[in-house]
């Protein structure tokens, strides 16, 4: 029925881009052929799904089985080799065979996305592995980054020497993650899509398959983790943010020895993350401190104003990377000025759309404006951290001696393991300095 | 056993504590109330997976590109019962094609996906080896605008990872990759809706909410 | 050490450790290697590789040609092995990784274990004082990082008052005001080339002519009028430049990239210097077709400087003895035919213009040191086309034509002023520029005339339009030399054809002109000069007696000469001239 129909070429193929065809049986083309032989049309039957809503319950109930299991490690067996034996096994099972999405860190933009826009409604299991690590850090600490997250267990497994950073530096990076944070929220909220999972460093190792950029980044990432523990955990994770605040509050946490400290800084030097804090005296001269607290409280305002403008331009200035809907709108404008219409796939779907080109100016026109508007908020609030961050660092605690930074500490267990105190206390006395 | 670390004891520690808690308490509440408001408009209570909206693909051909999987999740399907069963395949053939035989030159799969059965004068059938297959869609271009358009671009959920982001629905030009209930993974291409008015337009949190 | 473990237990340990130590190592190295290898590889889909569509064309166009047929079968299968082998590859390099890095991790768990175990350190506690210095550490810490930020936002907002005004600029195409302070160096007009130098592809802004007259007649077999011949050490398709007693050239293959200096009354090479140690050159050259090779752009200078780009994107600048002043490389370019664009430098920046399958780049460098002082990006095909400039209003303007558009720059900043569109076509013809128009177009597109001042097209054709060759404009007249032999001459104004010529071989080198000639050299070498009238005039027909492909070079009454393996100088000697 089909020889006489002219074959067409390349051609005229090539300058057909998008024929609307009606899935209406009634319009098709060619009819359904009435077959004489007996043929049956075999049915296609698409492949079931990896997940199902059975498997994904199932997956929140392992997640809150699996911070318990860190929170009892952590707080009442006080076992480093068993988070250690979590952590594998967390590895293994939300990386490698659930492979990364979805997880905490990046449930920050569903949960920012579903707070802005009506149409986008958060599942509970979303909600749920959201809230679940929270919740476990205002009960007992980072017990999600001690052995659960699979981001950070890739990176604790590969802790080998690590070395202690500058003050300077530890502080200036740890603005890093409060920054990730609210810019990632930020594009989110504007509408300029999911940025801090689009730079998750590990998710590609363990799909064995993602962008060159982001697998060489992981793995270089790594490396660095071998001297500089878990960099990622500390300077950029968004969550781990949340995460600290929520541990200063938690009700209980990690401790190095319920018996009196002996004052050996052991355990400040088997932590890689620089989390110990060691006693901390009175002031030597109040009257500096005084005046030193009086300008940090008085730069705040200054910090909080620069930093929201500096978060309003950037986001301004980054309008056309980020957003799509101001890369079209000046995309557009390219191809009308040179009269070129239709030389990215985007604008030729816009047209082909039919939509008024005005229509386009004012949704790139909103998106700047709600990017701008996130900007300055973002901004704010890492000005609003950095100058809080000032402030706390004048205060002075009456610390005798050598305690978890509750905020940092990521519950790994690595100065109970060497504290001498518990060698005594626990009866195994064949050593001190045990390497977990 | 369980040690807080709060072993010097005083009236400043106990109000500090007391403190503390309260904080938690309050911060609980917090996580509790955003996730519960986040999830007020939820469509499903389950997850949501990503689907490809057939009646918006353009077969731009970036699903085989873009996909942070090596093969894309993303290939080709055939909707037999929309299937015109010509002889002379938009899909199977090149528009150039010299003749109608199985030769290489004339295919218009690049990997040889698309097998051709002989049924009766003068139908075969077409099926889509699933191995082979990139997801290029150049098939599906070819089908859809010169035949029924029964053969489509789906992501294959046993290979999908549901990434929260999905690389490819970032790059899709026509928004054409959806989030849906994971209820209705299945939906073969009859079950989706026409083309909306404005499939360019990137979704947008409503500026008034 | 607990004493239940034995002496020999370390050793067995150590053993199994350094066993398991290396084999680790280099499973997660090679797994590292291997996957960022295959990573790359996914770019490069040998299924939409060009030879394979090529090859699947031509098997269309002739189903009777058996040949043709059974080698595109032959290549399409060849794709199809490599692209599953490629996935496969890629799979396994991923579980490579995997297994390595357990290893390795279990080696380092058990180094540790074995490591002698050390005693508290009884460092003393510290003083309040340093903990004040601690805490003065952190806020300054702080504090710079919220400067940066602040430094950050500036910087955004200022280059957003850049792009805000180019979107103006495309919006509204202002016209520009005149005399309107461009950031020129103040040793600007010495930069402009002399009138006798030949300074790069296509001459001083790629004009292609110079009001010097330049030899009529020769004969290079016979030895006539030839002021010297010199073999070329290594080949390439770039062309001659001159500057005052020298010529410069490259040579490429595989393994070596060179520039090349000859004197310029004999001939004699002065120096060479290899493009090696470049920093970012791949370690192996990107994959280029026999007609383009790695030595396909010409170099340019500007008396200061010479600078010579290779077709594995190593960009290098030597000064006029040879030595080199830096040296970088601009990317891989991605390009199914290898890179063949050739650097212009104008007033002290060097022009690059980078088509390739990854997109447009424009850029601009400083010639002094190599650093990029803006690039732009454009949605184009790869192109082998080459910019060429234009002042205007003491303004100075790039032109560049790639597939799909023919775009005009501002030499300042890189912005595009406008641009004319329907020019898709694989490119390999340079744009052309004279009394304030453009002239762009390429075989199998459209050749069009567009206004310098709007970008309005003034007239257009599609006969007899070259592919490799590019126009030349001289004397209100423009000439197209095609690949097929034609020559056609039209009237630059009005697009009016003039007359039309047809030789046997085709033309890849460019015409050009000096005084009232037009030098038109064939691929087989033959070179026609003929009079830039609106009458077709023949003047000479000199045999060069080798290939030729370059476009050649007339200064200072000489012309140079590039064919496949010899550089030539061609001289009217007083006899000579004096007896025709």
């Amino acid at each position: 029925m089909l020889e006489r129909r002219v074959v067409p070429r390349a051609g005229a193929l090539a300058l057909i881009v998008a024929a609307a065809v009606s899935a209406d049986a009634a319009e098709q083309r060619f009819p359904k052929p009435d077959f004489k032989s007996g043929y049956v049309q075999p049915v296609y039957h698409p492949p079931t799904p990896a997940r199902s809503a059975v498997r994904e319950w199932a997956d929140v109930a392992v997640l809150a089985a699996a911070l318990g299991a860190a929170a009892w490690l952590a707080l009442r067996a006080r076992s480093r080799r068993g988070l250690w034996a979590l952590s594998v096994a967390s590895l293994v099972w939300f990386g490698l065979v659930r492979k990364g999405c979805i997880c905490p860190v990046g449930s920050i933009h569903n949960v920012a996305l579903a707070l802005v826009d009506p149409v986008y409604g958060l599942p509970l299991v979303t909600a749920l592995i959201f809230a679940l690590p929270l919740v476990a850090a205002l009960l007992w600490g980072r017990v999600f980054c001690a052995a659960v997250c699979p981001l950070g267990v890739i990176q604790d497994l590969v802790v080998w020497r690590p070395v202690r950073l500058p003050t300077a530096l530890n502080r200036a990076l740890g603005m890093l993650g409060p920054t990730v944070l609210a810019f990632g929220i930020a594009l989110t909220a504007a509408g300029a899509g999911f940025w801090i999972c689009r730079y998750d460093p590990f998710v590609g190792l363990y799909r064995r398959s993602g962008p060159a950029g982001m697998i060489a980044t992981g793995i270089g990432l790594l490396l660095i983790g071998v001297v500089v523990a878990r960099p990622y955990c500390r300077f950029f994770c968004p969550y781990g943010v949340l995460l600290s605040w929520g541990s200063r509050l938690s009700r209980r946490h990690l401790g190095i020895t319920p018996d009196e400290c002996i004052q050996c800084r052991l355990c400040e030097r088997s932590c890689p993350f620089d989390a110990i804090r060691g006693p901390e005296p009175p002031h030597v001269d109040r009257s500096a401190a005084r005046r030193a607290l009086v300008r940090a409280l008085w730069a705040a305002p200054l910090f909080v104003a620069g930093a929201a403008w500096a978060g309003r331009a950037a986001l301004d200035a980054l309008a056309p990377v980020v957003h799509p809907a101001v890369a079209l709108e000046r995309e557009l404008r390219a191809e009308d000025a040179a009269g070129t219409p239709d030389l990215t796939w985007e604008t030729r779907v816009f047209r082909l759309s039919g939509e008024p080109r005005e229509s386009a100016a004012a949704a790139a026109a909103a998106a700047r404006h709600r990017l701008r508007l996130a900007g300055l908020w973002a901004g704010a609030f890492v000005g609003f951290v950095g100058a809080g961050r000032i402030v706390a660092s004048v205060r002075r605690s009456d610390r005798r001696e050598w305690v978890p930074d509750r905020g940092e500490c990521l519950s790994c267990g690595r100065c109970f393991a060497h504290c001498p105190r518990e060698y005594v206390r626990l009866g195994r006395l064949d050593g001190p300095m045990g390497n977990p | 056993m369980m040690t807080t670390n709060s072993s010097s004891a005083g009236s400043s520690n106990g109000r500090r504590e007391f403190l503390r808690r309260g904080a938690a308490a309050a911060a609980g509440a917090v996580v509790a109330g955003l996730a519960g408001v986040a999830a007020r408009g939820a469509v499903s209570r389950d997850g949501m997976v990503w689907q490809i909206n057939p009646a918006r693909c353009v077969q731009c051909g970036r699903c085989m590109t873009h996909c942070v999987l090596t093969p894309s999740a993303v290939k080709c399907v055939h909707t037999y019962a929309m299937c015109g069963y010509c002889r002379f395949c938009f899909g199977y053939f090149d528009p150039g094609a010299p003749e109608l035989t199985t030769a290489a030159e004339n295919q218009m799969c690049p990997t040889g996906a698309i097998r051709r059965r002989f049924i009766e004068p003068p139908y075969y059938e077409y099926s889509i080896l699933e191995d082979l297959c990139t997801g290029c869609g150049k098939c599906v271009k070819g089908c859809n605008t010169f035949g029924n358009g029964s053969l489509q671009l789906q992501i294959l959920h046993d290979r999908c990872v549901q990434c929260n982001e999905c690389a490819i629905a970032r790059r899709c030009p026509a928004q054409a990759i959806e989030r849906v209930p994971l209820a209705k993974w299945n939906r073969m291409k009859s079950e989706f809706g026409a083309v909306p008015a404005a499939v360019w337009q990137h979704r947008e949190p409503d500026a008034n909410a | 050490m607990s004493a239940d473990r034995a002496p020999i237990a370390p050793v067995l340990a150590a053993l199994l450790r350094g066993l398991l130590f290396g084999v680790g190592f280099v499973a997660a190295v090679a797994g590292t290697i291997a996957l960022l290898n295959c990573l790359q590889l996914r770019r490069a889909d040998p299924l939409n590789s060009p030879l394979r569509l090529e090859a699947i064309r031509a098997a269309q166009a002739n189903p009777s040609n058996a040949d043709l047929v059974a080698e595109a079968r032959r290549i399409d299968l060849l794709a199809r092995r490599a692209f599953f082998a490629s996935q496969m590859l890629m799979h396994r390099a991923g579980m490579l990784l995997w297994v390595g890095a357990a290893l390795l991790l279990g080696a380092l768990g058990g180094a540790r274990w074995l490591e002698p175990r050390v005693a508290p350190p009884g460092s003393p506690l510290p003083s309040p004082a340093a903990g004040e210095r601690a805490a003065r550490a952190a806020r300054r810490a702080v504090c710079a990082y919220l400067a940066l930020l602040l430094a950050g936002g500036a910087a955004a907002s200022w280059a957003l008052r850049g792009s805000a005004r180019s979107d103006a600029a495309l919006r509204d195409a202002p016209p520009e005001p005149p005399g309107a302070s461009a950031p020129e160096p103040a040793d600007a007009p010495d930069l402009d080339p002399p009138p006798d130098a030949w300074c790069a592809f296509r001459g001083p802004f790629g004009r292609g002519g110079t009001e010097t007259p330049a030899p009529l007649r020769w004969d290079v077999p016979a030895g006539r009028n030839v002021r010297w011949s010199v073999e070329v050490p290594r080949a390439g398709f770039s062309s001659p430049i001159v500057w005052g007693h020298r010529v410069f050239l490259t040579g490429a293959d595989a393994s070596v990239r060179e520039l090349y200096a000859f004197d310029a009354d004999t001939g004699q090479l002065l120096w060479r210097h290899e493009a090696r140690d470049v920093p970012g050159s791949p370690a192996t050259p990107p994959k280029t077709s026999e007609e383009v090779g790695y030595a396909a752009p010409t170099p340019t200078t500007d008396g200061r400087r010479i600078y010579a780009l290779f077709g594995t994107g190593d960009l290098v600048a030597c000064d006029l003895d040879g030595h080199r002043v830096w040296a970088r490389n601009l990317g891989v370019p991605k390009n199914p035919y290898g890179h063949s664009s050739s650097p212009l430098v104008v007033r002290g920046r060097l022009i690059v213009q980078f088509d390739d399958e990854t997109g447009g780049r424009l850029l601009a460098l400083d010639g002094a040191t190599g650093r990029t002082i803006w690039e732009t990006r454009r949605t184009v095909r790869p192109g082998w086309s080459t910019p060429v400039a234009a002042v205007r209003e003491g303004r100075i303007r790039i032109g560049v034509l790639a597939s799909p558009v023919l775009g005009v720059y501002d030499w300042a900043d890189g912005r595009e002023l406008w641009r004319v569109g329907e020019l898709e076509a694989e490119i390999g013809v340079s744009p052309a520029f004279a009394d304030g128009r453009w002239y762009a177009g390429n075989e199998n597109t459209r050749f069009v005339a567009v206004d310098d001042v709007d970008g309005r097209v003034l007239w257009e054709t599609d006969e007899d339009l070259p592919d490799v060759a590019s126009p030349l404009v001289w004397r209100g007249l423009l000439v197209l030399a095609a690949s097929s032999g034609i020559v056609t001459a039209r009237d630059a104004a009005t697009g009016e054809k003039l007359w039309m010529q047809e030789w046997d071989e085709g033309f890849y080198a460019s015409p050009v002109a000096a005084g009232d000639a037009i030098y038109l050299i064939d691929r087989g070498g033959r070179a026609r000069v003929v009079r830039a009238s609106r009458e077709f005039e023949l003047i000479a027909d000199n045999p060069i007696g080798e290939e030729c492909g370059a476009t050649p070079a007339p200064v200072g009454g000489r012309l140079y000469v590039r064919t496949q393996h010899r550089l030539i100088a061609i001289e009217e000697t007083p006899a000579s001239s004096a007896a025709p």
